[in-house]
């Protein structure tokens, strides 16, 4: 029996079989903890708070950037400061959507865009 | 039968082809008289005679071209243009029976009620009546544009073959309907002389003199009426038609000419007392890529961006500002098309994904479109037209148009499109970039609609418009204009059908007249 046990079950499929339990563990870890891994890690800075309300930094930034450039007028800190008192109890989005229905709108190289994110983006790209 | 027959030329059976005569071979010195004469053949003058067929009204049609394009024909039209780029004045319309529908797109859209209406934050605006009044007329203009069933705005039968239309938040900007000129499974939309020359033929208290330029208005020693009209051709012939009524009907250029070129007894020109014949000329910008319009889930029904079958009409969406927005910012019409996919710059990408993360939604097929536009302009007296010491091949005096087009005009299509972008964020539905924003940028890609308004405005007033609310010239009681001259104010939509509404409202005026 034994020797015929071994004959049926070889050494090499129970090895290959092994190894892709131990693949596929590793790759669930990977796969787990890339999104974490993969954030891009941004230095500490005063508007952090705000701007973890921001799904999208980097692109934020990037528009952020093109409306500094239109309001040569900017103040980092005084936007700041309107943005925690708007956000404080209500969510960027519902914030966005405020500024919609009461018609505040930034005009970004002619993109249309609620005063909030627009400010916010500014924000981010002051802190990049 | 079918169109023929509801435009008042029936019993074609019984009726042979009359031909055309042909201005050339009628001997000089000829006076011919007549009771009406329609001075042109295009669209207006072809809608005015189907409408007065089989009346006891005998009807001379003077056109001064053939059948076809004739080049020195056309070149009658030349001109010079000054101020804001314009197109040749020898190119923007067409000399041969038919008029400009020889080359017209075939857009078709009742103006709208405000359109009609005087506006305190609009100088110069208002007619002498309001929508109703052309309300009776436009399913038979519909009909001889071949446009289909009079059914516009009515988007529960357009979109439920095709797909919603757009969606939008609450606010100033909706989707309207436009509907097409080609309903003959035609790929070209409806040229009047070709569709309607056996049809006039036909019409037997009518007769068409082809190659018939009208050279003069003739009025009465006293200026009270128009007593004759002088006609010529460019192979030097010379005659004269004596109408008991005229109307004027040879385009909102042409038609301020031949007024202001005839001035032997006024030497102002006939209706021009308050030097208003020739001014407020309008046409409709169309400046390309004006904005770029983002769709976060790439979804747009096709009647957004190509004209579709259904119902029996040819239809196509656009977006345009509410009468009731265009009153509360002060805003002129527009009617602004989606047109193809554009791609976008890194900005643009950025502002997109920016966006729709911030407002949790999925653009991962997000499709991006350029936006066309057809614009409405202020009344402007300024961009006028005026003759010239140039002369034509039979002696006319030529025109010079001095063309204007005001930094508010571009302003408040951008707060429509403002509006735009403003109700696709709500909806969350997508997102706008405004193009232009620079007077130089707007006139970049400037291109215009061939659409010659203004210049024989109507008003009850003498002092504010050349023609009365019959269309009748002031103070010339046998003198009538039809055409989109005679429009005050002038709306985005195209003037084809709403010209020839007026045209049915003038011809049941003539009627009247006649019998009484």
């Amino acid at each position: 029996m034994t020797q015929d046990w071994k004959s049926a079950v070889s050494r090499r499929p129970v090895l290959s079989g092994i190894l892709a339990v131990f693949g596929v563990a590793i790759m669930g870890s990977i796969a787990l903890e890339a999104p974490r891994l993969a954030r891009r890690r941004y230095k500490p800075g005063p508007f952090d708070d705000l701007l973890a309300k921001l799904p999208d930094r980097d692109n934020g930034g990037r528009v952020g950037a093109a409306v500094i450039a239109e309001m040569p007028e900017f103040g980092a800190t005084r936007t700041a400061q309107r943005l925690r008192a708007k956000l404080a109890a209500t969510s960027l989005a519902d914030a966005m959507s405020a500024d919609l229905a009461q018609n505040r709108l930034v005009e970004v190289r002619g993109w249309i865009l609620p005063d909030t994110l627009a400010n916010l983006c500014a924000l981010a790209a002051k802190a990049a | 039968m079918g169109q023929a027959t509801s435009h008042g030329v029936g019993h074609r059976e019984r009726l042979s082809l009359k031909a055309f005569l042909d201005a050339r071979s009628i001997p000089a010195g000829t006076t011919l008289d007549t009771d009406l004469a329609i001075i042109g053949g295009g669209p207006a003058g072809i809608a005015l005679a189907l409408a007065l067929a089989n009346t006891p009204i005998r009807i001379v049609m003077l056109e001064s071209g053939g059948e076809a394009f004739e080049p020195n024909t056309q070149a009658l039209y030349a001109g010079s243009e000054t101020g804001t780029p314009y197109l040749k004045l020898e190119n923007s319309r067409l000399r041969y029976l038919g008029g400009s529908s020889n080359h017209w797109g075939g857009w078709c859209r009742p103006l709208d009620a405000i359109d009609f209406e005087q506006r305190s934050w609009l100088p110069h605006s208002g007619w002498p009546f309001g929508r109703a009044e052309l309300e009776p007329y436009f399913a038979r203009a519909q009909s001889m544009c071949e446009a289909g069933p009079f059914i516009y705005d009515d988007p529960e039968r357009w979109t439920q073959s095709f797909g919603a239309s757009i969606p939008l938040g609450e606010g100033g900007v909706y989707t309207t309907y436009m509907q097409f000129s080609k309903t003959r499974d035609s790929y070209l939309p409806t040229h009047f002389g070709e569709r309607y020359g056996d049809d006039l033929k036909r019409i037997p208290n009518l007769d068409v003199v082809l190659h018939a330029n009208v050279t003069g208005l003739q009025l009465a020693a006293n200026a009270g009426s128009l007593d004759h009209l002088d006609v010529g051709t460019l192979q030097g012939n010379r005659f004269k038609v004596k109408p008991k009524y005229t109307v004027l009907a040879v385009g909102g250029i042409e038609n301020a000419r031949l007024l202001l070129a005839s001035n032997d007894v006024m030497a102002a020109g006939v209706g021009n007392s308050y030097d208003l014949v020739g001014r407020f000329f309008a046409d409709h910008p169309i400046p390309g890529d004006t904005a770029t319009m983002i769709v976060f889930n790439g979804a747009i029904a096709s009647y957004y961006q190509q004209p579709q079958p259904a119902f029996g009409a040819y239809f196509r969406a656009a977006l345009a500002p509410h009468d009731a927005f265009k009153n509360r910012h002060a805003v002129l019409c527009s009617l602004a098309t989606i047109e193809g996919e554009v791609q976008l710059d890194g900005l643009g990408q950025a502002a997109i994904a920016a966006t729709a993360t911030a407002l949790g939604i999925d653009a991962a097929n997000m499709r991006a479109f350029t936006v066309g536009c057809g614009m409405e302009l202020a009344p402007d007296p300024d961009r006028r037209l005026t003759l010239t010491d140039q002369r034509d091949a039979l002696g006319m005096p030529r025109l010079q148009l001095a063309m204007r087009i005001s930094d508010s005009d571009f302003a408040r299509y951008r707060d429509t499109l403002k509006e735009l972008g403003r109700q696709l964020l709500a909806a969350r539905t997508g997102m706008i970039r405004i193009n232009h924003k620079s007077r130089e940028s707007w006139l970049s890609v400037m291109d215009w609609g061939n659409h010659h308004m203004g210049t024989t405005r109507m008003h009850d007033d003498p002092r504010q418009g050349v023609v009365d609310a019959n269309s009748q010239v002031h103070g010339i009681p046998n003198l009538y204009v039809a055409g989109s001259s005679v429009f005050p104010t002038y709306g985005a939509s195209n003037p084809t059908l709403n010209l020839i509404a007026l045209a049915l409202r003038l011809s049941d005026h003539l009627k009247t007249v006649f019998k009484t």
